[in-house]
């Protein structure tokens, strides 16, 4: 990969949202706005995404010509979400979450359905090429449920421990979407990854705080949407399967299973670091498929011939 | 009184072999014009090759091998040639299966959303070094542009039942053109891309 692609379209985009992290922690007076804490992580990360969309393609547009052209829509849409799900933040009891859980969920899947009534082309265009009704139907139901669930974790688990596992997860997102012949996806979401890390770095400055719905919600999607575009745009190897992005999508969701008397009764230290085991363990096998489609290697029986040849000569 | 039958006898003689020789000089009927023959475009012996600066060191070579369409020409070659190329983007191939993939992908020709590129030719004129330039409108990424190539006939050969043509085209394009700029800024990849076309056409009476 070239030295500027990988400065401008990952580091520099990481160094903006770990900027913004770092201003937002420096600075006592934004420390103390709740709603800005709530959404700090989805302003960061989105930031981070816009700038990284930038480098590779230009801003995007709205409605876009192109299914790729969403991407650049992850980012402005993280922020935005961040911000009104931590405005949101007061309506704890049933059914508010799960209303604006669905709501959000709604809004994505009828995504393209806003474009088309904006844009002045007369042919409606899913949001991924192949997408049908039922589809768009799934992937909000999909992100709906995340955030559900993403919203309820974070009142019960506050810490470090969220931000770290999607910094995992998205890492070998990145991987395979980089086996799945995508650069650019590959490199949105190491910015994403990234920068969910240095959020973890923050939480874990910042105490036991809980990352707040905003943050909660913003992250479920690029969880969500961009394993969907990469399934549906890449041409990825016969050996990566759909479920690879079904078990890294999911594997944050195993911190849920652990809220238990079991991990309470760990010291913070100990139940941290299960926890991310945990959710490590299945990233981890993803990564070990992964690894021989990084390096090209084929599994045909021209390559095992060719191995034999070499031992016989 | 017999002068006169003789008289009309010589004028309608006179005037016959005025007729007759005026029948002579009249100019003949122009020749048959040449008949266009459509080829259709065997993918066996079609491809498209493709060149573009890598990394502003090396010339980078792959090619398109599924190609299917018709061209037009007259059984001389004579005739200006019309052209409707499909190329199936799929069939990119640079000899790194990986390689392909990442050409398939969103970054370049995104296989997914647009699976073929099209050129169908609107007109041809006789190029001055022989040939024609023929100039048509090439679909790529859902992206049309007017683009002009130089096209010789490789050589027309068969009989009346059967009969196989070929061409080649070349032509340059800018990919940025169509949306495909990844790589452009910052100099991965250039942005001309050399195109040489071979193609061959079978045609069955």
């Amino acid at each position: 990969m070239e030295l500027s692609i990988f400065l401008f379209s990952f580091l520099v985009p990481a160094l903006i949202g770990a900027g913004i992290l770092a201003v937002w922690w420096l600075v006592p007076f934004l420390r103390r706005r709740p709603w800005l804490r709530d959404s700090i992580i989805g302003i960061a990360v989105g930031a981070g995404l816009l700038a990284s969309y930038r480098a590779e393609n230009g801003f995007p547009v709205f409605p876009p010509h192109r299914s790729d052209v969403w991407l650049g829509w992850i980012g402005p849409g993280m922020a935005l979400t961040a911000l009104l799900g931590a405005l949101s933040e007061r309506w704890r009891a049933f059914p508010w979450l799960e209303l604006s859980g669905l709501l959000f969920g709604a809004l994505v899947a009828l995504m393209p359905v806003i474009a088309w009534s904006v844009g002045s082309s007369d042919r409606f265009k899913p949001l991924f090429p192949g997408m049908e009704g039922v589809d768009h139907v799934m992937l909000g139901v999909t992100i709906a449920f995340a955030a559900i669930l993403l919203g309820r974790l974070q009142e019960v688990r506050p810490g470090a421990i969220i931000p770290c596992a999607f910094a995992m997860t998205f890492t070998v997102m990145s991987l395979t979407a980089l086996a799945s012949g995508w650069i650019s996806l590959t490199l949105f979401l190491g910015v994403t990854a990234a920068l969910c890390g240095a959020s973890g770095l923050v939480c874990r400055l910042a105490g036991s705080q809980s990352i707040g719905r905003g943050n909660a919600f913003a992250l479920c999607l690029p969880l969500v949407v961009m394993p969907v575009a990469c399934w549906c745009k890449a041409t990825p190897p016969d050996d990566l399967h759909w479920w690879f992005w079904l078990v890294l999508g999911g594997a944050p969701f195993l911190l849920l299973p652990c809220e238990n008397r079991w991990f309470d009764r760990l010291p913070s230290g100990g139940a941290f670091w299960l926890r991310f085991i945990l959710v490590a363990l299945p990233a981890i096998w993803v990564l070990v498929l992964i690894v021989p489609m990084l390096a090209g290697e084929a599994s045909d029986e021209l390559d095992e011939f060719d191995a034999m040849m070499q031992m016989y000569e | 009184m017999t002068s006169l039958p003789r008289t009309a006898s010589l004028l309608v003689a006179m005037l016959g072999s005025l007729l007759l020789a005026a029948a002579a000089v009249r100019p003949a009927a122009p020749a048959p014009a040449a008949e266009p023959l459509e080829f259709t475009l065997d993918p066996v012996h079609c491809m498209v090759n493709f060149r573009i600066h890598h990394a502003g060191a090396g010339m980078f070579w792959g090619r398109f091998n599924e190609v299917t369409g018709t061209f037009t020409t007259s059984e001389d070659g004579s005739l200006a040639p019309t052209m409707s190329v499909t190329v199936d983007v799929d069939s990119v191939d640079t000899g790194t299966e990986k390689l392909d993939r990442t050409l398939m992908g969103p970054n370049f020709f995104d296989s997914r959303e647009f699976p073929t590129i099209t050129f169908k030719s609107t007109s041809a004129t006789p190029a001055e070094s022989g040939g024609w330039m023929i100039t048509g409108t090439m679909s790529m990424l859902g992206v049309e542009r007017e683009v002009t190539a130089r096209v010789e006939l490789t050589g027309i050969k068969g009989n009346p039942v059967i009969k196989k043509a070929g061409y080649e085209a070349t032509l340059t394009i800018k990919r940025s053109d169509y949306g495909m700029d990844w790589g452009v800024k910052n100099g991965a990849l250039g942005d001309e891309v050399r195109l040489i076309i071979g193609l061959e056409g079978d045609w069955t009476a």
